[in-house]
């Protein structure tokens, strides 16, 4: 090894062993202030979609439930979407509150609140078990919620298979141009 | 003519640290601003981070409370010019852990949003992927200009 070379690896390991001192001391920080907030982060984070298997458990529902660690919930094309829509083969279940529901949503959707997610499982269960092939479909209001991917998230912790989620949720299903359905 | 020549060339090593010296201050400003942003909604980052599926219960909290503070540490010294070389390294290891997850997170097809700079509800994509990149080519320019020094003392020698 070269002179040259040996001191670049002598100057990159001082350099590395500074950053994991800056690394303690971030941690140190963080951690530190997170003591004394007035609302801290907990410590074990807790997933939106464990929250709702919590609820899901809480009413002794899910006791046998199978945990699915590698499944992952698939994203539907607006075009997809469409044509589930129009052929109605798809179960396709609305998050939002069940107000805005009965005001506006996709053709053919069901009202799916996440508020009340374990209710609706218990009563969906039995239909889900019926043809655990048919595909799954959750959306919410816009691209920028995230209540379809938690609810598809919980819904395969608690083992139910093709579960998928609209992104653009009403919002990009309306600015496309389609129809939606109301309620009242 | 000699002169001129030489003139020539202090004028364009000039211009490179220039630029260099441009491009680590933005870079510096730029990851304060990253750490302060996640600082403010903390709970979401969280959720950023677990959404990858690399790591979860209390490893995704210690990250949550800790990174925010680094960027802002790793871009005080950038924008100072204190502690350039490791503030760069960190940069440079920061990005490729990033681009890895992001790579691995397409692979499996998990929807992931960059939570780089708060709320992007388009996810992280080709753009977030570009983007580091170009911080992380900048960050390398960075430390290797830091370090080059170095190597023309040994050379010297």
């Amino acid at each position: 090894m070269s002179a040259r070379t040996a001191a670049i690896c002598r100057r990159v390991g001082w350099d590395a062993l500074l950053l994991a001192g800056l690394a303690a001391l971030s941690i140190t920080i963080g951690v530190g202030l997170n003591l004394v907030r007035p609302s801290p982060v907990p410590w074990r984070y807790i997933s939106p979609a464990q929250h709702l298997l919590a609820s899901v458990r809480a009413l002794e529902i899910a006791e046998h439930a199978v945990i699915s660690l590698l499944a992952v919930a698939r994203l539907v094309s607006l075009e997809d979407m469409e044509t589930h829509v129009s052929t109605g083969d798809a179960l396709i279940l609305d998050v939002r509150p069940e107000i805005f529901h009965q005001l506006e949503h996709i053709p053919g959707a069901r009202p799916f609140p996440k508020e009340e997610f374990a209710r609706r499982f218990l009563e969906l269960r039995a239909e889900l078990e019926a043809d655990p092939d048919r595909k799954i479909i959750l959306y919410c209001d816009s691209a920028s919620c995230y209540d379809s991917k938690t609810v598809a998230d919980a819904l395969l912790l608690l083992d139910v298979q093709s579960v998928h989620y609209f992104k653009p949720g009403l919002e990009g299903w309306k600015e496309a141009g389609l129809a939606t359905e109301s309620l009242r | 003519m000699e002169g001129s020549r030489f003139g020539h060339g202090i004028a364009a090593m000039n211009l490179g640290r220039g630029t260099l010296l441009f491009a680590r201050v933005v870079l510096g400003l730029v990851f304060i601003y990253a750490g302060i942003v996640k600082l403010g909604n903390l709970p979401r980052f969280a959720g950023d981070i677990a959404a990858f599926e690399l790591i979860s219960g209390s490893a995704v909290t210690l990250l949550t409370l800790s990174l925010p503070w680094f960027e802002i540490l790793v871009g005080a010294m950038l924008v100072t010019g204190i502690g350039i070389g490791p503030a760069a390294l960190g940069v440079v290891g920061l990005m490729l852990v990033f681009l890895l997850a992001l790579a691995q997170a397409s692979l499996r097809g998990l929807e992931v949003e960059c939570g780089c700079f708060g709320e992007t509800p388009q996810g992280a994509g080709t753009f977030t992927a570009l983007r580091d990149f170009l911080i992380l080519a900048v960050a390398a320019a960075v430390y290797a200009n830091n370090i080059s020094p170095v190597c023309h003392r040994r050379a010297s020698q």
